[in-house]
């Protein structure tokens, strides 16, 4: 229960701090949104679908955290 | 539990509780569908977790699937400040999904005392408005106030029935008629030709009696009446062309002729009105002290409106859960609502609309007399028909049971004394929701305000109505 709302937490950091990227131009529109139906969709996903799935939705994303 | 403080009143609200609602909607979505029904966006007291609330049903109704992305992106677009920070507060507000069936229960008492407290300072402000002159007025409009702030909390719960519940009713229902007992059937006024068409009036049903004057509709009324709170049945009886004491009379008459058929000793009604020996004196002293009991209320002030009906019929069901049955006489001097600039059909309409709709609430049947417009004088046969109801609105869309009186001796008294029909009156059911329509035959005794069934002549069914 207590990593369950670790993951929470941290998916709501990240998806802050995405927002902040698209607001400083680092992200597209495009690119926040796909991040955010990826986030919804996180719990169904091994973190190699996970890394897979994220650089396809955002290349420079994936390079930044990788 | 704290307190808020809004315009000085300290109202109860539990903050706590709705971050743990909220955090279990959002991380647990499927439990939406446990609190939609009982829980609206004004149980919450907090801004930003109303607007939670309201998100979250949004999303609900538009696609089923909530996320924490979604409502971080709405609460974003609504520039409200720091929407993680907001959410992570709610994620981390719960420890376990069983805690939200009690946070729900905190959130809808809250809100209840909340809306009973700003009810009361309604009142207050009501009472106190200088403008307001007239205290039935404002006696009228502060139980609606009440009423409105005891009602509809979110919590609908029986709205929607499944089919083993409503058949587990019919077949009580069966099993009641077939034991014979009293309450199976609808409530039965002792006439056995109507309670045999009518299979007695059922609760929350509209039932109008309509007639040309003199036909005997308030006569007819109080016997059903009598009959009915004979049983010990409550009923609340609005008179509004008759004071009380003028029902009461006729109440006493109807109860004399019953002595009469009896062979106990005769009191006509010129006597009663008059002056009467000591044996008559003793005799309608004993009609007085069979009715003293009987539970019927009347209410004689003229000019009710439909709000004062309302308010009244309710504080008297609150005080009466049993009520079997309300009688208003008649539908014509209801006053229309004050500046009211529609029609007098549209008018009459939303009045019978809204009488149908208080039986419904108050789980009664409603008998709502009603004058039939002219046009039947100047037929040849003057029974009445569906369509002299049709100047006044649609009331024959909101019935759920249409019954004529017609008495033929009181166009053709010649014929009658002729044909030997004198005093017999049709009582002829028009429309009937859940029955047939058709035709009774009562024998109205004038001198004592009182219909008795006529055997003569068999009642006539039309099944295929």
């Amino acid at each position: 229960m207590v990593l369950d709302k670790e993951l929470d937490k941290t998916k709501l950091l990240f998806l802050d701090a995405c927002r902040n990227l698209m607001e400083l131009g680092e992200l597209s529109q495009e690119e926040y949104m796909g991040i955010c139906d990826l986030l919804d969709r996180l719990d169904g996903l091994s973190r190699e679908q996970f890394e897979q799935e994220l650089r396809r939705v955002s290349r420079g994303l994936s390079d930044l955290i990788s | 539990m704290s307190l808020i403080d809004v315009q000085g009143t300290e109202l109860p609200m539990d903050l706590t509780a709705e971050r743990q609602v909220l955090g279990i909607l959002i991380k647990h979505p499927t439990q939406v569908d446990r609190v939609i029904d009982r829980l609206r966006p004004s149980h919450f007291v907090d801004l930003a977790h109303r607007r939670i609330y309201e998100i979250i049903l949004e999303l609900y109704h538009k696609q089923g699937r909530i996320s924490y992305t979604q409502v971080y992106n709405r609460l974003l677009n609504e520039s409200i400040e720091s929407p993680a920070e907001l959410l992570i507060a709610l994620t981390e507000s719960f420890v376990s999904v069983t805690e939200l069936e009690p946070c729900v229960e905190i959130l809808r008492r809250s809100e209840g005392v909340r809306r009973l407290v700003k009810a009361c300072e309604s009142i207050k402000t009501l009472a106190m408005d200088p403008k307001a002159e007239d205290l039935a007025d404002i006696q009228a409009q502060a139980q609606e106030i009440i009423f409105n702030a005891t009602q509809g909390d979110g919590g609908p719960e029986n709205e929607i029935k499944n089919l083993l519940e409503v058949l587990s009713t019919c077949y009580m229902n069966l099993l009641n008629r077939k034991e014979g007992l009293e309450d199976a059937y609808g409530l039965s006024v002792r006439f056995p030709s109507i309670d045999g068409m009518t299979t007695g009036f059922k609760k929350k049903d509209l039932i109008i009696l309509a007639a040309r004057p003199s036909m005997g509709k308030t006569a007819l009324l109080l016997n059903m009446v009598t009959n009915v709170a004979k049983r010990d049945i409550p009923v609340l009886f609005f008179s509004l062309e008759m004071d009380a004491e003028q029902l009461g009379d006729r109440i006493v008459l109807s109860e004399l002729f019953t002595y009469k058929q009896e062979g106990r000793q005769v009191v006509t009604s010129h006597e009663y009105q008059t002056k009467l020996s000591d044996e008559q004196f003793q005799v309608t002293q004993q009609a007085f002290n069979d009715l003293y009991d009987l539970p019927i209320s009347i209410v004689d002030k003229r000019g009710l409106t439909v709000a004062e009906i309302r308010a009244k019929a309710r504080r008297f069901k609150a005080e009466n859960p049993n009520l079997g049955l309300i009688v208003i006489d008649y539908l014509q001097l209801i006053k229309p609502p004050a500046q009211s600039n529609r029609s007098w059909a549209l008018i009459v309409g939303e009045i019978v609309r809204e009488l149908r709709d208080l039986a419904g609430e108050l789980d009664v049947p409603l008998i709502l007399c009603s004058q039939l417009n002219r046009g039947v004088e100047s037929r040849d046969n003057k029974r009445p028909m569906m369509s002299d109801l049709r100047d006044s609105g649609n009331i024959e869309e909101f019935a759920d049971v249409v019954m004529f009186l017609y008495r033929d001796d009181y166009y053709n008294p010649d014929l009658a004394k002729e044909k030997g029909t004198e005093g017999i009156a049709e009582v002829i059911f028009a429309k009937q929701r859940k029955g047939a329509t058709g035709v009774v035959y009562l024998r109205f005794i004038r001198e004592y305000t009182r219909f008795i069934e006529e055997t003569r002549r068999p009642v006539e069914v039309n099944h295929g109505s």
